[in-house]
């Protein structure tokens, strides 16, 4: 999912890039104009969100069968699973159990910085040597300096501020974490097993006890995922 | 290279890609093209950045019920994983539960930052990714350089950079629902940065190995570089709730602590020496080699003392009836140490915040002096895996 923090221009460029997309060989490419690509694109950036969904619920919960869902991790069989054969080692596999999980990425911003300066803040940690090709040779157009690094422009990420909380409780549900919203990772993994058999039984087989499960959550419930503030910008330039 | 412009375009340069892709096939590049390199990169700054998970939030490994006797299952949980600013002083730290005491003038007494670290990675000196070119011997003891050195693909860190704070609380679980069930709580804090004292940077270097044509693969050098003070911690305030799952509040004086850590561990030479992976035998095993110094005499010069000949010295240890020769002017680029303790001045051997210090919770510090690993370098290392089965 995609949209911008311009959301006007978002509106207008949107169905436009759609187009492009289904009817690729129905429409010849048309020249714009500097001045309507300049009024008409993301001149203020984009916000970016991202979820994956693997054997989990929009809530991260592993699924279970009910409503549309065709699986459940939970019954004998456990779909869950996946299975590894080393080369050499036929009918042997070690079987990861039970896994599901969840990935999403709150409204990551990409935007330009028009001017390294007004983020760098000690220029006594210049290291020329950075932008210095093969014999020495500044690479920076403009010279490797500090004031025309100030000048130079860069892509921007970053994630909007936060203030993460904390409210003591007294039992781990009544804990509350506030404000971990840019990034929320799920991960169940019930076990890790070495399991015999040919490809239709190895990977499907019980007959041995997990050794090592992984999980990654949040004490606010057993399937809830655990949620992590990022701050700050990563700059990305080219020289 | 005016960035705004190609912001203003993207979205239509991304519809073209889109339309247009399948017009393009894949192009080989000739070795000319390749070794056409200037050493132009992508540089990534990291400005005020912080990484914080939630103090409830976790990553647990998961034990299993045994019938063995004598063992019992174990779980172990790490918490609030948080990369913040390292500052010190007023309001510069907070505990994991965001309430309570921590003393905000000493760098390891507070887990986490109360602001990003400003430069984590400077505008100024940022990461760098780039192909570059070095002199160097190779395996058979050529020195390449000019036109005949190999391109390398490099990520370099920062040599110099604002401090940042690692840290996280743990749990390790003995026995989860039997009878010999406990729970150790514990914090770790980091307050440093990823370049050594005198500003060695990180540097993860991937290229081909200059072997016979024949054998050459992928090999990896890595030089790894980390300085600055270290905390693990148990004890816990009366108020703390000392339960499973539970935010804890740790004592902010009390733990095994180590200051001025100064850490450089260079792995692999260009383009001597390198870490490569290969089969091992006929079934199914694999190696990760650390590839042994090549027995030639200017290669392992190049490598002991970065020159073509090394020279020696006799020295005389507090035993005088012994002595040795040792290199007089080693090669600072491969020789790898561990400094716990800052050790430029002898008179601060045991000051407050210098080395290795067991400290009390009612802050009266243990002081057992500094310790160092000198000369660390690796001539060869081998991780081969063995399969049980035929």
């Amino acid at each position: 999912m995609i949209y911008q923090r311009s959301c006007r221009q978002a509106l207008l460029s949107l169905p436009l890039l759609g187009s492009f997309l289904f009817f690729p060989s129905a429409h010849a490419m048309q020249p714009m104009a500097d001045e309507e690509m300049s009024a008409a694109v993301a001149q203020d950036g984009v916000s970016v969100r991202l979820e994956l969904l693997i054997n989990a619920k929009a809530d991260g919960s592993p699924m279970d069968g009910t409503g549309d869902e065709q699986i459940d991790c939970s019954s004998a069989t456990d779909p869950c699973r996946f299975a590894m054969e080393f080369a050499g080692r036929d009918d042997k596999w070690l079987v990861f159990k039970g896994y599901s999980g969840i990935l999403r990425i709150n409204d990551i911003r990409l935007d330009a910085q028009a001017e390294l300066g007004t983020v760098g803040s000690n220029a006594a940690y210049f290291n020329v040597a950075k932008f210095q090709g093969l014999g020495g040779a500044c690479l920076l157009p403009g010279g490797c300096t500090v004031a025309n690094l100030n000048v130079s422009p860069a892509l921007r990420v970053s994630y909007p501020d936060t203030t993460p909380g904390f409210v003591t409780g007294a039992n781990p549900a009544a804990q509350v974490s506030s404000g971990f919203t840019s990034l929320e990772i799920g991960i169940a993994l019930d076990g890790i097993a070495v399991e015999f058999g040919n490809e239709s039984v190895g990977p499907l087989a019980n007959a041995n006890n997990p050794f090592l499960g992984l999980n990654v959550g949040d004490v606010a419930s057993a399937t809830a995922p655990s949620k992590i503030a990022i701050g700050g910008n990563a700059l990305i330039f080219g020289f | 290279m005016d960035f705004s412009l190609l912001f203003k375009r993207l979205p239509v340069l991304l519809a073209v890609a889109v339309v247009s892709s399948p017009a393009y096939a894949m192009v080989a590049m000739e070795e000319e093209e390749m070794s056409d390199v200037s050493g132009a990169g992508i540089a990534i700054a990291l400005d005020d950045f912080s990484f914080s998970m939630a103090p409830t939030s976790y990553i647990e490994l998961t034990g299993t019920a045994t019938a063995l006797p004598q063992w019992r299952r174990g779980d172990a949980r790490y918490y609030g994983l948080t990369l913040s600013g390292g500052q010190t002083g007023a309001a510069t730290g907070l505990t994991f539960a965001r309430t309570g005491a921590c003393n905000q003038n000493v760098s390891i007494s507070c887990p986490i930052g109360a602001q990003g670290s400003k430069n984590f990675a400077p505008v100024y000196d940022p990461y760098v990714l780039r192909a570059f070119e070095y002199d160097g011997y190779n395996f058979q003891g050529t020195f390449l350089t000019g036109a005949n050195r190999p391109t390398v693909l490099e990520l370099i860190g920062p040599s110099n950079m604002d401090n940042w704070r690692w840290s996280f609380w743990g749990e390790i679980e003995v026995d989860r629902g039997g009878a010999n069930q406990a729970l150790l709580q514990s914090q770790t804090i980091i307050n440093g940065r990823n370049a050594t004292v005198d500003g060695k940077p990180t540097i993860l270097r991937i290229f081909r190995t200059q072997d016979t044509p024949a054998a050459s693969t992928l090999g990896i050098a890595y030089q790894s570089a980390l300085s600055g003070d270290f905390r693990f911690s148990v004890a816990q305030t009366a108020a703390s709730p000392n339960a499973r799952e539970m935010v804890p509040f740790f004592n902010q004086n009390e733990g095994v602590r180590f200051g001025n850590v100064d850490a450089f561990l260079p792995i692999g030479r260009l383009h001597s020496q390198a870490i490569t992976l290969d089969t091992s035998g006929t079934s199914g095993n694999f190696e990760v080699r650390l590839t042994p110094i090549p027995n030639i005499a200017s290669v392992y010069n190049d490598i002991y003392c970065g020159a073509a000949t090394c020279a020696t010295t006799t020295v005389t240890g507090l035993d005088t009836t012994n002595s040795l020769q040792a290199i007089t002017s080693p090669n600072a680029q491969t020789r790898g140490y561990i400094r716990w303790g800052d050790f430029s001045n002898p008179a601060n051997y045991t000051a407050a915040t210098n080395g290795i210090r067991f400290v009390s919770p009612s802050n009266v510090s243990t002081h057992i002096g500094v310790a160092r690993l000198e000369g660390v370098l690796i001539q060869s290392l081998t991780l081969t895996t063995q399969g049980a089965g035929p």
